[in-house]
């Protein structure tokens, strides 16, 4: 019994520890090329963040359509259309963009970051780097988990974007709707606690997705049938995470909020 | 700002042991001092250990007991940044592997040298240049490792830890795939080293007694717990 509550606990300090050891090796050491590891930054933004671009359109196009024709027609029979904005933010905003967006990145740059480090360990590239006096947590970790926290959080703000203005495009075309109603329901419907909660999910996302495939794809030995295997729990581990997270802070937040109206608990 | 390279004076084994996870030791309390000879030729009759003492000696592997001291100072309880004046020191040479498969193979070579601010980009440039050229490699300065032969991939591997001109080379298994004419370029390029860019000591491993033979090195058997040291005759 105690196996199965002291393994995650371990796994999750080493996950963690890895985080504060890569930031340490990155900023307090004053020998190690910080040019070199910011062109390694933005090469992860590239590849996380912009070409991740078409496919987080085509998602965010889907959900805020469909989120936005489901509600305003259900709200419309019930005369709360006035709520719109309240329910996009809730659902779209809180909820959608940063759970589908981490989903996309773990599929897309997860499983290539674990798969690449994996394969990194067998060429002995990682050996490689610590012979010529590179540390591996400052020039392969910090770059990876910097870039995709910048990535998770733009590709979810750009969610959001595509998100609501997809819902509008649809629903002024198939209902009619105004785009001063929309925009003044939107408007009056995001509050700074949910920006706060939108930054946290989505900040937390990235360090997890990409501490996580880093430390699996760093797991590797020495062998080729390894690189799959560290691959495959790289993805269930992020995915484990991120929504357990998600949907810790959300329950945390309707708690907060309900304590806010005055509702004993 | 570059880091300050330690002059490597003496490297010595304390009573080391080490075994890979799951394996029996291939070391068990063996004590020694590193010879001082210009070449050594490290070997061993079980056909054993050779390239895990190599990477001991790099700083790649920590012994599970006993103490690996260079200077005197135990590596072991150095940080990753307290070791860095001596790594870059030292050069280590894969028998295999170790090229960056998503860079060119100048980039393989440039990256110590730019990272660490050795020199500067120019006089980067210059260095590897003049290297590709002595090894004619400039036809392929621009590939990636997987889109060039075997035997240019191990000329690499070769001639990498050389690029920073450290002080202590360690190589392993640095002739077998090399094709003669690289091998003889290879005699002049670390006879230069020797003899005028700081090049103080080379370590290497191997069956073959063609670099033993060349540079006149002292041979250090080892195996498990005692080793021999010897001229190459």
């Amino acid at each position: 019994m105690g196996r199965y509550i002291l393994n995650p606990l371990e796994y999750t300090a080493e996950v963690f520890l890895m985080i504060y050891l890569s930031f340490r090796a990155a900023f307090f050491d004053q020998a190690q090329g910080l040019r070199t590891v910011f062109a390694v930054v933005s090469q992860q933004i590239y590849f996380t963040g912009f070409q991740a671009l078409p496919l987080i359109s085509v998602l965010a196009i889907a959900s805020g359509s469909i989120v936005m024709l489901q509600t305003s027609s259900n709200l419309s029979l019930l005369g709360g259309n006035a709520m719109l904005g309240e329910l996009m933010v809730g659902i779209v905003v809180r909820e959608l963009a940063p759970l589908l967006t981490a989903l996309i990145v773990i599929a897309r740059s997860g499983t290539a970051v674990a798969s690449d480090l994996g394969n990194m360990r067998v060429n002995r590239e990682i050996e490689a780097l610590e012979v010529m006096g590179i540390n591996p947590l400052s020039y392969i970790v910090f770059p990876r988990l910097l870039g995709g926290i910048v990535s998770v959080i733009c590709l979810s703000v750009y969610f959001v974007m595509v998100a609501c203005w997809g819902g509008f495009l649809v629903n002024m075309m198939l209902r009619n709707m105004q785009f001063d109603f929309f925009a003044d329901s939107l408007a009056r419907a995001f509050t700074s606690a949910d920006v706060g909660l939108f930054f946290l999910k989505n900040a937390f996302g990235g360090a997890t997705i990409f501490m996580i495939c880093c430390y699996q794809g760093l797991q590797v030995k020495q062998a080729p049938h390894e690189v799959p295997q560290v691959t495959t729990k790289a993805v269930v581990n992020s995915v484990i995470y991120v929504t357990a997270f998600n949907m810790t802070v959300t329950i945390l937040f309707y708690l907060s909020r309900l304590m806010a109206l005055g509702v004993s608990l | 700002m570059s880091v300050q390279r330690k002059a490597i004076q003496s490297l010595k084994l304390d009573d080391i042991t080490f075994a890979y996870e799951g394996h029996a030791p291939i070391f068990e309390n063996i004590s020694l001092e590193l010879p001082k000879s210009r070449a050594v030729w490290i070997r061993s009759p079980g056909q054993r250990g050779k390239s895990t003492l190599l990477k001991i000696l790099a700083g790649l592997l920590t012994p599970q007991m006993g103490r690996y001291l260079i200077n005197g100072e135990t590596v072991s309880e150095m940080s990753f940044e307290e070791f860095l004046p001596y790594r870059l020191s030292m050069g280590y040479g894969f028998d295999m592997g170790g090229l960056f498969n998503n860079k060119s193979m100048t980039e393989n070579l440039t990256l110590p040298l730019l990272y660490h601010n050795l020199l500067s980009p120019s006089e980067t440039n210059d260095r590897v240049n003049e290297v590709m050229q002595l090894f004619g490699l400039g036809s392929i300065k621009e590939h990636r490792p997987f889109a060039v032969s075997g035997s240019q991939r191990k000329l690499f591997c070769v001639i990498r830890p050389f690029i920073h001109w450290p002080q202590v080379v360690f190589l392993d298994d640095p002739v077998t795939g090399l094709k003669q004419d690289n091998l003889n370029d290879f005699f002049h390029f670390v006879d230069e080293g020797f003899a005028s860019r700081g090049l103080k000591q080379m370590f290497f491993t191997g069956e073959s007694p063609v670099l033993a033979n060349r540079f006149q090195a002292e041979e250090l058997m080892v195996s498990g717990d005692w080793f021999m040291t010897r001229s190459v005759a």
